[in-house]
């Protein structure tokens, strides 16, 4: 049986985006009919915990277009 | 454009000669910091200018900004005198200078992140031909007029 959380959550994809600080945008996806009517922030944000870790570890590795935009390149 | 050795020249190529090995031959940081520097020179005059200083052909590497013409400029420029700041015309010059002035020194690792954090390399796919002077005009059309707008 599907928990009610593992039906709304589907599919996460995640973009890493910098435009002066680090941000991502999750895209949710549910296989449930109106099953994103019910996700809340408190699950959001335990879900995707790991998530975060991962891009701020990789932060220092991807080129940013900020970097050089900041120096007038 | 400004031919690959005369970029190089003016750039006092031997003088980066302190990354030699023992037996005299270049070691890779060398080429890499020859690559960053002139691509930088490159990128910033087409985009104040619309076209490239130099004469060479980039392409997006795995590494970064690589070009045939400059690497088969470098040894041949190693044992040439600089060329003093005079010989280059004045708008050249300038640029040259900015570039030198604030990345000549740098460590590798913060030459290769500005470079590579460029526009032209932030969008081209790997081994592609970096346009400079067409992604120049894309990216001041595109991301200068956002960039207004957010600050």
């Amino acid at each position: 049986m599907i928990s009610r959380t593992a039906a709304v959550f589907s599919s996460i994809r995640a973009f890493a985006i910098r435009h002066s600080w680090a941000m991502a945008i999750a895209c949710l996806e549910s296989t449930e009919r109106n099953g994103l009517l019910r996700v809340e922030r408190q699950m959001l944000q335990s879900r995707l915990a790991p998530l975060k870790i991962i891009l701020g570890a990789l932060e220092k590795h991807i080129a940013s277009l900020d970097a050089a935009t900041g120096e007038g390149l | 454009m400004t031919p690959a050795d005369t970029v190089l020249r003016y750039l006092g190529v031997d003088d980066f000669g302190a990354t030699r090995t023992a037996a005299g031959k270049l070691t890779a940081p060398i080429f890499l910091r020859l690559f960053y520097l002139c691509y930088l020179i490159d990128w910033k005059s087409s985009l104040e200018r619309g076209k490239r200083l130099s004469n060479f052909t980039w392409r997006r590497a795995n590494w970064g900004p690589y070009s045939p013409e400059l690497l088969s400029a470098i040894v041949p420029a190693l044992n040439r005198r600089a060329l003093p700041a005079s010989d280059l015309p004045a708008g050249d010059k300038e640029i040259v200078g900015s570039i030198l002035l604030k990345w000549g020194n740098v460590e590798i690792d913060t030459l290769r992140n500005i470079a590579n954090s460029t526009y032209p390399l932030i969008v081209s796919e790997h081994d592609s031909v970096l346009d400079l002077e067409r992604l120049a005009g894309q990216y001041r059309k595109d991301f200068k007029p956002a960039q207004k707008i957010s600050a």
